[in-house]
C-alpha cells in the first residue's frame, strides 16, 4: 500500500451523478436526490484503488464558475485553494451540450482533468450514442465512460485518474472569444502577468476572463491586492463593455457564453455525437411533464399523490406499530412481575419504556413514510412541485429555492428543520432567505409526525390518512402567511428570479429507495435511543424528586390508613400531588394560567416544554407524565387510550394541542442551526418567540372556539 | 447563433433595455409555442450572466414544454428542461424560430 493518498475532486452540473459516484467509490451514504441542490457542502470520504489511498471530495453542483450562486463560490474556491491532484468532472451524457459548459471552464483554468461520461445507459436508450476517444482528442483530456449507480467504467476512470495525478504539466485551453473580447485579453493579461495580481492562484487569462464577466469576488479580490492596477484593469473592462452594448446591445458574459457554446457544437459536430432518434422528440419525461405540471391536472394530481402516500404509509403500517406496541405491552409486563417495587422499576416502566418506547413505537409509520418520499424524491417529482409551487411562492414573498428547504423539513410529512435550514444556503437574496429560514420549522418534521398520528388517531381515528393531508395544507398555509407577514415587515424587500434545471424522471432503484429509507429510520431510531431516552429519564426524574417531604408522606399514610376503602383514590392524589410538587411539575403549572387558554393543563405544559430538546420528547414526557399520575404507575394504560377517556381533552383540546405542537418554537438543534445560518441569536430567539405565538395564538382560538360551539 | 438573431431582423435591444422590439414577444406569452428563438433579455447584468451560462441567450432556441399561456414556464434548452418563474419569463423576449 503506497502510504501517500492522492487527492481527487467531484465536480459537475447538478444532477449529473457525482454524489452517486462519490458514494460507490467511498461506499459512505450520502444523501442522493433526483433534484439540483441536495450537495451544498462538499464532503469528503477514502477509497482504495490499485493500492494507491485516494482522498475523494463531492463538490456541490455547478453551472460555470463564475460567482452567481454559494455552490458556485464552494467548488471555485476549492478548485483554487486546495488544489486537488485531479479533478473528475462528471458529465451527464443524457445532456452533453449543457455539462460541457462547465467542462470548458475547467479547462480554461488549467486544472488536470478527467471526464467521466455518466448515465451513458441511459443516453444509449435514448439513441445518443458518443464517441468518446474523438470527444477526448479534441477536448485534449481523457474521457471515460462510467454509470455510477452500477459502478461500470469505475475501475478504468480511477485508473486514468492515477494515470493524470502523475502527469507535471496541465496547460489552460485557450477558446476564441470574437475580436473584441480577444483584444480585451490581450490588454489586461500582461498587466495581471507584469503586476503579479493573483497569478499565483489563477491563470492571468482566467482572471482577465472573469472581470470581463463582472465577477463580483474576482474584482474585489483584484481590488484588495492592487487598487491602482484593479483600476486601470477595471476600466480597460469597462470599456469593452461600453463598446459591446453599443455594438452589440450585449455585456461581455453574454458573449463569452455565446462562444462557449459554438465552441461545444462544433465539438459535438465533429463525428461526437451520432442520434438514432430525432433530435426534437419528445422523450417520455417530456411527455409526463405535460401531464404532471400542467395548470389544472398538475395540482389535483399533487393533491392525490400526497393523499395516496398518506394512505399508503397508515394502511401499510398498522400491523407492524399494534406489533410492536404488544412488544413494548409483553415487555412492560415482564419487567412488571420481574423487578420488586422501587425507583428502578418505576424508572423502567414510566421512563423508558412509557417514554422512549413510546416513541419507538412509530418506527413503522416512519419507516413506511419515508419509503414513500424516497420513491417520490428519487424519480423526479419533488423537483417538479417545486416548480409548480414557484409561483405561490412568490405572491408570499418566498423564491422558488425556498420549496427545497420546506419539503426537506417536513413539506410532505416527515422531514427535518435542520438540514431544510441548511438548505436555505442556495437563496441568494438575504431578506428571501431569511424569511424562509424562520418559516422552515413550521413544517411537519419527523420528530412531529407521532404526535399527528397519536392526536389523529385518537381523536379523528375514522379519516387519518385525510386529516393528515388537512394538517399538511394547513402547515403550509400558516407557514406561507407567516412568510408574508415577515416580508411585508421585518424583511421588506424585492422578490429575486427564480430559474432551475428539471433533473429528467428516473426509475428509483431498490436499493436506493431502501437505503434512503433505513438512512432516515436509523436516524430516527438513533435519537429515540440516545437523546429521546436521556431525555425521558431526566424527565422521570425530575417528575419523581424531590420526594414528598416525611410530614406530608406521613399525612398521605395516616389517610391511607383512615380510609381503605378510598385507598384507590387517595393514591390518585399522592401520584398527582408528588407530579406537582416535583421541578417538572412546578414548571408545568406556573404556565397553566396562560396556557389554560388553550386548553393545556399542567402535564401537557411538562411535555411542550420538554419538546423544545426535541419535539420527539413531547410524547415520551406526555406518556410518563400521564404514566405518574396513574394510581399505579406500573400498570399504566396506553396513551391513546388516556387521553381518550380524560374528560378534559375533548377533540378541541386535541386539536388546539396538535396546532401547537405543529407550529411552537422549533427545537434546540434547529435554533442552534437558525443562529449559524443568520449569523446571529437573534434571529434564532425571534424563530422560537415568533413561532411560539402564532402556534398558541392559533390553539387559543381553536380550543375557544370549541367552547363555544360545545 | 447570437449574431444571427441580433443582425436577422431588426437592431435588437439586450439585457438593461426597457424598450421592447417589434414582433418579439415575453417568453411567459408564448408557451403555447412549438419552437422560439430568445432575442434579448432584459434584466439585472448578473441575471442575464446567469441565464447565458443556462444556455439562456439572444440567439438560443428554446422549446416551450408547458401549455397555452401560463406565467411560469417549463422550456427544453440545449438538451435540458429549466424551469423559469414568471419574473423572468416575462424579461425574456422571443420570436417564433
Amino acid at each position: 500500500m503506497n502510504d501517500k493518498s492522492f487527492h481527487i475532486a467531484l465536480a459537475g452540473n447538478p444532477n449529473a451523478g457525482k454524489t452517486t459516484l462519490f458514494n460507490h467509490l467511498t461506499g459512505s451514504r450520502q444523501h442522493v436526490g433526483n433534484y439540483p441542490g441536495v450537495t451544498v457542502e462538499k464532503k469528503e470520504g477514502l477509497c482504495t484503488h490499485r493500492e494507491q489511498r485516494l482522498r475523494v471530495v463531492d463538490l456541490p453542483g455547478t453551472y460555470s464558475l463564475t460567482a452567481y450562486s454559494v455552490e458556485e463560490l464552494v467548488a471555485r474556491d476549492y478548485l483554487v485553494n486546495e488544489r486537488p491532484e485531479v479533478v473528475v468532472n462528471i458529465v451527464d451524457a443524457v445532456n452533453l451540450e449543457r455539462n460541457l459548459y462547465l467542462t470548458c471552464q475547467f479547462l480554461e483554468l488549467g486544472v488536470p482533468l478527467v471526464i467521466a461520461l455518466n448515465m451513458v445507459d441511459a443516453a444509449e436508450k435514448r439513441g445518443i450514442s458518443i464517441n468518446t476517444a474523438e470527444l477526448s482528442r479534441l477536448l485534449g483530456v481523457p474521457v471515460l465512460p462510467i454509470v455510477a449507480r452500477s459502478g461500470r467504467g469505475v475501475p478504468e476512470l480511477l485508473d486514468t485518474v492515477l494515470a493524470v495525478s502523475q502527469e507535471k504539466d496541465h496547460p489552460p485551453t485557450l477558446l476564441r472569444y470574437g475580436s473584441d473580447i480577444d483584444l480585451a485579453l490581450r490588454d489586461l493579461v500582461p498587466l495581471l502577468e507584469e503586476g503579479r495580481l493573483l497569478t499565483a492562484l489563477y491563470p492571468a487569462r482566467w482572471i482577465a476572463l472573469k472581470m470581463l464577466e463582472n465577477d463580483e469576488q474576482i474584482i474585489s479580490q483584484v481590488m484588495r491586492a492592487d487598487a491602482t492596477l484593479g483600476r486601470q484593469l477595471i476600466s480597460r473592462s469597462e470599456s469593452l463593455t461600453q463598446h459591446l452594448r453599443n455594438t452589440l446591445d450585449a455585456y461581455p458574459e453574454a458573449v463569452i457564453a455565446d462562444h462557449r457554446y459554438g465552441f461545444i457544437k462544433s465539438i459535438l459536430r465533429q463525428g461526437v455525437v451520432a442520434r438514432t432518434f430525432d433530435e426534437d422528440r419528445l422523450y417520455a419525461s417530456d411527455r409526463i411533464d405535460k401531464v404532471v405540471t400542467h395548470r389544472l391536472l398538475g395540482p389535483l394530481i399533487m393533491a392525490a399523490i400526497l393523499f395516496a402516500l398518506y394512505s399508503f404509509t397508515f394502511n401499510w403500517s398498522s400491523f407492524f406499530v399494534e406489533l410492536l406496541a404488544g412488544l413494548f405491552e409483553a415487555f412492560g409486563g415482564a419487567m412488571q412481575t420481574l423487578l420488586p417495587d422501587g425507583p428502578l422499576k418505576s424508572m423502567l416502566i414510566a421512563g423508558v419504556i412509557d417514554g422512549a418506547g413510546g416513541v419507538l413505537g412509530f418506527v413503522p409509520i416512519i419507516m413506511f413514510m419515508f419509503f414513500g418520499i424516497a420513491v417520490l424524491e428519487d424519480s423526479g417529482y419533488l423537483a417538479r412541485v417545486a416548480f409548480m409551487m414557484d409561483r405561490i411562492f412568490h405572491f408570499f414573498g418566498l423564491h422558488g429555492s425556498s420549496v427545497m428547504p420546506f419539503i426537506i423539513s417536513g413539506g410532505i410529512a416527515g422531514g427535518c428543520a435542520v438540514p431544510g435550514v441548511f438548505a436555505a444556503r442556495t437563496l441568494r437574496s438575504p431578506k428571501e432567505r431569511m424569511a424562509t429560514l424562520l418559516t422552515v420549522p413550521f413544517m411537519n418534521c419527523g420528530a412531529k409526525l407521532p404526535v399527528l398520528t397519536l392526536i389523529i388517531g385518537a381523536f379523528f381515528a375514522e379519516h387519518q390518512a385525510g386529516y393528515m393531508v388537512l394538517a399538511t395544507l394547513f402547515t403550509w398555509l400558516t407557514a406561507l402567511l407567516a412568510a408574508k407577514f415577515l416580508r411585508l415587515t421585518v424583511l421588506k424587500g424585492e422578490s429575486t428570479p427564480f430559474v432551475m434545471e428539471l433533473p429528467p424522471y428516473r426509475f428509483p432503484t431498490v436499493r436506493g429507495l431502501l437505503t434512503h429509507t433505513w438512512e432516515r429510520t436509523w436516524q430516527y431510531m438513533k435519537k429515540a435511543a440516545t437523546v429521546i431516552l436521556g431525555i425521558s429519564i431526566l424527565l422521570w426524574a425530575m417528575m419523581t424528586y424531590p420526594g414528598l417531604p416525611a410530614d406530608k408522606a406521613g399525612e398521605f399514610a395516616a389517610l391511607r390508613q383512615q380510609a381503605a376503602q378510598n385507598v384507590k383514590d387517595i393514591d390518585q392524589l399522592e401520584a398527582e400531588a408528588k407530579l406537582r410538587h416535583s421541578a417538572a411539575g412546578r414548571i408545568g403549572i406556573a404556565l397553566e394560567p396562560v396556557s389554560r387558554w388553550a386548553g393545556f393543563d399542567w402535564r401537557t405544559n411538562i411535555a411542550l416544554v420538554g419538546g423544545f430538546a426535541a419535539k420527539e420528547v413531547i410524547l415520551s414526557t406526555l406518556g410518563t407524565a400521564y404514566s405518574l399520575g396513574e394510581t399505579d404507575p406500573n400498570d399504566a394504560a396506553p396513551l391513546k387510550e388516556r387521553l381518550k377517556t380524560d374528560p378534559r381533552w375533548t377533540p378541541a383540546a386535541a386539536l388546539a394541542f396538535l396546532v401547537f405542537v405543529m407550529f411552537y418554537a422549533p427545537c434546540f438543534v434547529t435554533a442552534v442551526a437558525i443562529a449559524k445560518e443568520s449569523g446571529s441569536w437573534k434571529w434564532a430567539a425571534f424563530s422560537i418567540g415568533f413561532n411560539t405565538l402564532v402556534a398558541f395564538t392559533l390553539a387559543v382560538l381553536i380550543f375557544q372556539a370549541g367552547l363555544l360551539f360545545r | 447563433m447570437f449574431f444571427h438573431c441580433l443582425f436577422g431582423g431588426r437592431r435588437q435591444r439586450g439585457c438593461g433595455q426597457p424598450a421592447a422590439q417589434a414582433g418579439a414577444q415575453p417568453l411567459s406569452e408564448c408557451c403555447g409555442c412549438r419552437r422560439v428563438r430568445v432575442c434579448r433579455i432584459n434584466g439585472d447584468r448578473n441575471a442575464c450572466g446567469r441565464m447565458a451560462s443556462l444556455g439562456v441567450l439572444p440567439g438560443a432556441v428554446l422549446e416551450p414544454l408547458c401549455h397555452g399561456r401560463r406565467r411560469q414556464c417549463m422550456v427544453k434548452v440545449n438538451g435540458g428542461t429549466l424551469s423559469i418563474d414568471e419574473l423572468t419569463a416575462a424579461s425574456i423576449f422571443v420570436e417564433p424560430a
